[in-house]
């Protein structure tokens, strides 16, 4: 008995010592349809922390990582970043959609906790005025330009169709995208929206077809746009099919199929071909994992916030915000800063083009 | 020899005798103590450290033994070097414990034992610390695998999930082929062709994910495989389940093929090789068992030590008991020789407490403050104790010579005091009141001769010294000699006894039929009454004869006061006013009224009928100028002079509306009157004329010094009579002093001016109409004043002829106020 006694101090001594760390969450939808990009969310803020750790830690403190499903739901969104407040964490990478991230963005502001979206494009997310929300991903309404630039140029004379899926990121790319197009003086044949979350969309895609669309932009998530794109070539329709950056993940490619061959798309420049990014993108490849979509805008996120820490001296929100503001930071994104809003300072828009199975940059 | 030392040599003597004894027990107390100190230095300082450091040894091998499995248990690097580093400061202090150990106990084999258990733990613990340390890579190296199973499980479960996506999308459609009529059987068929290729291309997706779940939950079980047996036995299914996934790979889409290759060369890794779970946890069950070996060989080394620490806990608690049985003996040495000379000392004591100190000293002083008490309790006569030479025999001479000067005293006190007791007692039979003094408890202390001849003659065999107050009272009331008590004696008793008990002032008390004594009794302090009794029957007897003397001249004056106003009257015999030739000047409203034509109505009435009818008028207006406070001065046959303002004035206008207001009232009076007399034959009735003056007079007495008269005189008192006179009968006329004063009350009008005999000048006479209250509510009079105008009209007192004038002077006024 009074070994067992003595066992149980010196293992409740040292569980004292563990808690000497510092918490940071990871938000996103980690189950569901989008779980695949929850997922690489999760293994790029996961890398970064395992490197964070090697390095010695923030402010000579290891870093722990708490992850929290918010399903791409706004309501679930609120629930997921007050669990990481009541955890405590002092620094949340998400969430991944545009509408999860703008609500959860209150939860963290009145917390007095620092957000850094990696993927959430929406340009509402830091028009709210919150000194707390950064993102290094570039915004919609970039996106919808370059995208209604192309659209114009290249099918002014064709009949375009424009389809949302009227989620807060769906409907903004695709408004912003037809406000370009209008303003290029080309007028879209078709503008609606479409329930997400279906298993066909065959109807859809035939009443476009008895329209004789020729080119459809659609705002929307991978899934959708997958099984459109699959449902269009089952009815051995020929449309160009043009989205947004959500559709640069594998798993369109998967549920596409042969069919994705040839879909348009624009994304951020993709920092797997940063020289910066070569030994991080080695050592997710060495664990069979491919760094694309989001990832290492993820890795990026963490990196950004623990040099932010280490100039500030401090966790102290105050002065890592002002150190964000005041710095440049080497990433794996590349040398990135932010304005006064949070947004990156530089906005950038590249196509791609899905070929053979995977996406490579539109020549 | 004794003799000459005195008291005090001889109780010094007898203190040092006592205090030789009690310094001889300390002494043998001290020797007692020093010994047994010696036997407990012995105990403390050879055999206590040395046992108790070999129980602190026992205590911390025990620590060392309980915290090994603690070392084995940490499961982190910054916990392993915490338990060890603790561990190893415990050895540090057993070791040191033992080096000094060695220095100081004597069976040196135990020592030896115990030093051989120590190193064998110090090497056994070293041995733990590095299995730790292996053994921490060991899980590391497992939880990292861990990991990896899982990120690896999850991916293979991505890369199953857009298949079922893709064989969901085609379920629709084919339903809707299905259903509708309209469609070809062909195309019917082909879109159950599609989605059955969709169900086959899918079909060994899911095959995968079934291994793929089995392989994960077997790993799984390895990674907590209790034995090597265990794991060896899961090595089966693994292999079979890897076998199974590579068959079904090649059925895949290309692109997912490459995909799923990647995968399952994951886990095979993770199943056989170097890089393998089951392997990992072989690696950390090896390190397990050979820790809990080396744990067993602590514990027993452990055991060991305390063993022989036991052994020599053992030995020194021996020479404790050993040590603490001699003090005990040094101990019980030491009591008795205490306790011999304390007793010794004690017995010394007594003895000579009572053989010399009570016998010679105190027996002495005992007889001497015998006699003391009997001398302070008054017995002067008491026998005296010996004299002698020392203290007390000293004392006893002073007492003798102190008892001698008592008694000297007492007799010349007796004497003393007989003396001013007959001085008391000749003082009282001087005085020529009665006294009597009795003490708290009502008895006669003390009386005078004159006392008894006052109170009670003949009674000197009830009155002595020492009888109650109640007894001598009874017996006077009993005799008859008390007038009050005469027939209730019980009753006069009580209450002369309460009016005794507690006093009061005086008492007064009939003897006899005209006899009166005055009592007058006071409590004294100490509880005590004196009672003075005067005999004040001639006091009383003069009194009487004043007091009918005083009835006889009241009568007299009753009658005398009415020949005089009563005013007048009150102020003289109240003392106010002086009887004496004096007068004073005052403004006064005379008053003077009389029947009109008196001597032409009364000339055929017979002397009497004219004496009551006079008597009768007279009556009522005096009556009614007494009601108004008028000073009736003097009635000269019909007529009455009276006036206001003294000997009591209330102001000269308050005196002048009194009488003006009295003059109306005379009228309306006279009205009355006027009704009442008709029936008594006087055909035309008595009118009565009033004329009032209000001026300065001169007041007073005037007259001889045998006969005067209180009048008042001056040209006033004519004008008052003048305007009387010229007062039609039944009304009443005033002049304008008069007027001036009652104007605001009293409604008046104006009647010309009259000339009277004395005054240059005519006067101006005012006809008394009625109190402006009584007036109706119409007759109010026009007033204006504006600088240069004064009007001032009373229309409803004006004639048809004085209105007409008027109208024409204020027309007048208007024509030329208007021009």
């Amino acid at each position: 008995m009074r070994r067992l006694l003595a066992a149980a101090a010196f293992m409740f001594v040292l569980a004292c010592h563990a808690r000497a760390e510092v918490l940071i969450g990871v938000a996103g939808p980690m189950t569901g349809k989008l779980a695949w990009t929850g997922t690489q969310l999760k293994r790029g803020a996961e890398m970064a922390v395992a490197q964070i750790n090697s390095n010695g830690g923030v402010l000579g403190q290891q870093v722990q990582l708490v992850v929290a499903d918010d399903y791409c739901d706004p309501q679930q969104a609120v629930a997921a970043a007050k669990k990481l407040v009541a955890d405590g964490a002092v620094f949340v990478i998400g969430h991944y959609c545009s509408g999860a991230s703008i609500p959860a963005s209150n939860i963290y502001e009145q917390a007095g906790v620092l957000q850094i979206s990696p993927s959430s494009t929406n340009p509402t997310l830091t028009e709210q005025g919150r000194a707390n929300v950064f993102r290094v991903c570039s915004r919609d309404d970039a996106q919808g330009v370059v995208a209604g630039n192309y659209l114009a140029d290249q099918w002014g004379d064709k009949k375009i169709a424009v389809l949302h899926d009227n989620t807060t990121y769906g409907k903004g790319l695709a408004d912003e995208t037809k406000k370009q197009l209008n303003r290029r003086g080309v007028t879209e044949a078709i503008y609606q929206s479409y329930t997400p979350g279906k298993g066909d969309y065959s109807a859809e895609i035939a009443a476009l077809q008895a329209t004789e669309i020729a080119v459809l932009y659609l705002g929307g998530y991978h899934t959708e746009t997958a099984l459109m794109v699959r449902a269009a070539r089952d009815q051995a329709y020929r449309v160009q099919v043009i989205s947004g950056d959500d559709t640069a993940t594998e798993a369109f490619g998967l549920i596409a199929g042969p069919a994705a061959e040839g879909t348009l798309f624009t994304f951020a420049a993709d920092p797997r071909r940063n020289a910066e990014a070569a030994e991080v993108v080695e050592r997710f490849r060495a664990e069979n994992f491919e760094p694309d979509s989001w990832t290492l805008h993820s890795y990026g996120a963490a990196q950004v916030w623990a040099q932010a820490v280490a100039k500030a001296g401090s966790l102290e929100l105050k002065r890592v915000i002002a150190a964000l503001r005041q710095s440049q930071f080497d990433t794996v994104l590349g040398r990135i800063d932010f304005d006064e809003k949070g947004d990156l300072t530089v906005q950038n828009w590249v196509w791609y083009v899905w070929r053979n199975g995977e996406y490579v940059p539109l020549e | 020899m004794f003799e000459r030392l005195g008291i005090r040599g001889r109780l010094l003597f007898a203190f040092f005798g006592i205090s030789t004894f009690a310094v001889l027990a300390t002494a043998g107390a001290l020797y007692a103590f020093l010994q047994l100190s010696q036997v407990l230095e012995r105990v403390t300082e050879r055999r206590a450290p040395s046992a108790t450091a070999s129980l602190e040894l026992s205590r911390h091998a025990e620590r060392v033994a309980a915290t090994a499995p603690a070392v084995l248990a940490s499961t982190s690097k910054a916990q392993h070097s915490e338990v060890s580093a603790a561990i190893r400061s415990e050895m540090a202090r057993l070791e040191e414990l033992l080096a000094a150990l060695k220095g100081a106990t004597l069976s040196s084999a135990v020592v030896v034992e115990i030093e051989d258990a120590a190193i064998g733990l110090r090497r056994n613990l070293n041995a733990l610390d590095d299995l730790v340390t292996v053994r921490l890579a060991a899980v590391a190296r497992k939880d990292e695998l861990i990991r990896r199973l899982s990120a690896t499980t999850s991916a293979s479960q991505r890369l199953v999930a857009p298949g079922i996506l893709v064989m969901s999308s085609k379920v629709p459609h084919w339903r809707a082929a299905t259903a509708d009529a309209t469609v070809t059987p062909e195309a019917r068929a082909a879109a159950t062709t599609d989605l059955a290729r969709a169900i086959a291309a899918y079909f060994p997706q899911q095959a995968a994910q079934r291994e793929i779940s089995v392989i994960n939950d077997t790993l799984l079980q390895a990674a907590a495989a209790p034995t090597r047996g265990d794991l060896s036995l899961l090595s089966f299914p693994l292999r079979r389940s890897v076998d199974a996934l590579e068959a079904v790979t090649p059925e895949f889409d290309e692109q997912l093929r490459t995909r799923f290759q990647q995968l399952v060369g994951e886990f095979k890794a993770l199943i056989d090789g170097p890089r393998s779970i089951p392997n990992a946890r072989d690696e950390e069950l090896a390190v397990l068992a050979e820790g809990e070996r080396l744990v067993a060989e602590n514990d027993d080394l452990s055991r060991k030590l305390t063993f022989a620490v036991d052994r020599l806990v053992a030995a020194a608690k021996g020479d404790i008991a050993e040590a603490s049985r001699e003090a005990v003996t040094v101990r019980s040495f030491g009591t008795g020789i205490v306790l011999g000379s304390a007793l010794l000392s004690l017995l010394s004591s007594i003895l000579i407490v009572w053989l010399y100190v009570d016998r010679n000293l105190l027996a002495r002083l005992a007889g001497l403050s015998r006699s003391m008490l009997a001398i302070a309790a008054g017995n002067l006569r008491v026998p005296l104790p010996e004299t002698g030479g020392d203290e007390i025999g000293r004392m006893a001479k002073a007492l003798r010579v102190f008892r001698d000067t008592a008694i000297e005293v007492e007799e010349k006190n007796l004497r003393d005091v007989a003396e001013a007791r007959q001085r008391l007692v000749d003082a009282i039979e001087s005085i020529s009141e009665g006294f009597a003094l009795y003490d708290g408890e009502d008895r006669l202390l003390l009386c005078n001769s004159r006392y008894r001849e006052i109170l009670y003659p003949g009674m000197d065999e009830a009155v002595v010294s020492g009888t109650r107050f109640e007894d001598i009272i009874r017996a006077a009331a009993e005799r008859g000699l008390i007038e009050d008590a005469l027939g209730r004696e019980e009753e006069w008793i009580a209450k002369r006894l309460a009016a005794h008990r507690n006093p009061a002032g005086t008492l007064l008390q009939q003897r006899g039929p005209d006899r009166w004594i005055q009592i007058s009794e006071r409590r004294i302090s100490g509880g005590g009454t004196v009672a003075v009794y005067s005999d004040i029957t001639e006091l009383k007897r003069r009194e009487q004869d004043l007091s009918e003397k005083t009835t006889a001249l009241e009568a007299l004056s009753a009658k005398l006061a009415k020949y005089l106003a009563p005013q007048v009257y009150s102020s003289i015999f109240s003392g106010r006013q002086d009887v004496r030739i004096e007068s004073q000047r005052k403004k006064l409203t005379i008053c003077f009224s009389d029947i009109a034509a008196f001597t032409e109505t009364t000339d055929k009435m017979e002397s009497e009928e004219l004496t009551q009818l006079l008597n009768q008028y007279l009556t009522e207006m005096s009556k009614i100028a007494l009601a108004f406070g008028a000073t009736v001065d003097k009635y000269v046959g019909d007529a009455i002079l009276m006036f206001f303002g003294d000997p009591e004035t209330r102001g000269v206008r308050e005196d002048a509306i009194a009488c003006v207001s009295m003059a109306l009232a005379m009228q309306k009076r006279m009205g009355e009157l006027g009704a009442a007399w008709r029936g008594i034959g006087i055909e035309s009735p008595l009118r009565c004329r009033i004329g009032i003056h209000t001026d300065y007079c001169t007041v007073g007495n005037f007259g001889s010094e045998d006969r005067m008269d209180y009048t008042i005189i001056g040209g006033a008192v004519n004008l008052a009579a003048r305007l009387e006179h010229e007062a039609e009968p039944g009304t009443v006329l005033i002049s304008y002093e008069t007027f001036a004063q009652v104007r605001d009350l009293i409604h008046c009008e104006e009647m010309g001016r009259i000339r009277v005999r004395g005054i240059a000048y005519p006067v101006a006479s005012y006809r008394v109409v009625d109190f402006k209250a009584n007036l109706t509510g119409g007759s109010q009079a026009i007033r204006t004043e504006l600088p240069h105008l004064r009007l001032e009209a009373e229309p409803e007192l004006m004639s048809t002829g004085e209105r007409e004038e008027a109208v024409a002077a204020l027309r007048r006024t208007l024509d030329r106020l208007c021009r």
